[in-house]
């Protein structure tokens, strides 16, 4: 089966996968570890960390007969660009509204 | 994760001030965008920036001259992606002046998304750039 491809908004759309990213932000965890704290299937379970995979929120690693998974920056960096944009915006646009403002005052 | 943005602002000019440059068209185009803006919950206008980018809002929520939210939803050249989001304004009075604090925030793709396979950061490297030239 493969992975659909989602971009980071989708991926962070989904409650189970917020909370994978929330328990692997403590610490590094098998698929099995994680499994334990959701009621849904393995599968389905290795299916969602597959999309945060493909989407650059973790890194998935055979380590004997284990994977683990840990969490990694590239997809949180995309979405940070796009929140880190408005957040440049706003600077400049509350810049603007000051000068407006201050030129007002003096008339 | 740092999902929301936030900044404290403060203006030597009375909140009643403020209010009318957040909330009159006129003034409001003066500094952030041409928009079709009423002070009316539920009223639905937009922004439009230079270069023709639209943003859809919502007026959510009105405290007359002290907050104000509206929804903030941007969506991508091709109509295909929209990410949603909030815009919180709220004013005080404070050393004469006025502190405003700006709180942009639950950035969410809507439920309506149908999925596609350009990535968001090339929509908005385009972006940036038109609104940078």
């Amino acid at each position: 089966m493969s992975t659909p491809m989602l971009d980071v908004f989708q991926v962070i759309a989904d409650p189970s996968r917020r909370q994978m990213m929330h328990l692997l932000s403590k610490d590094s965890m098998t698929i099995n570890e994680l499994a334990e704290n959701f009621r849904m299937s393995r599968p389905a379970v290795s299916k969602h960390l597959k999309i945060m995979q493909s989407a650059g929120f973790i890194s998935i690693i055979d380590i004997g007969r284990e994977r683990h998974c840990t969490l990694k920056q590239d997809g949180f960096k995309e979405l940070q660009d796009f929140i880190s944009y408005f957040d440049k915006f706003w600077t400049g646009r509350l810049q603007q509204l000051e000068r407006i403002l201050n030129q007002r005052s003096k008339k | 994760m740092n999902k929301e943005i936030i900044h404290r602002y403060f203006f030597q000019q009375s909140p009643a001030e403020v209010w009318d440059y957040l909330t009159r068209p006129e003034l409001l185009e003066q500094w952030l965008m041409k928009t079709d803006f009423q002070l009316r919950i539920g009223h639905k206008f937009s922004f439009i920036s230079k270069y023709q980018k639209v943003t859809s809002c919502e007026v959510l929520e009105i405290v007359p001259g002290k907050f104000l939210s509206y929804s903030w939803t941007v969506q991508d050249p091709d109509k295909k992606t929209t990410v949603d989001s909030k815009v919180h304004w709220t004013l005080s009075e404070k050393d004469g002046g006025t502190e405003l604090f700006l709180e942009h925030t639950g950035f969410m793709l809507s439920e309506d998304f149908t999925a596609h396979s350009i990535g968001w950061a090339n929509c908005l490297n385009s972006l940036e750039k038109n609104l940078k030239s």
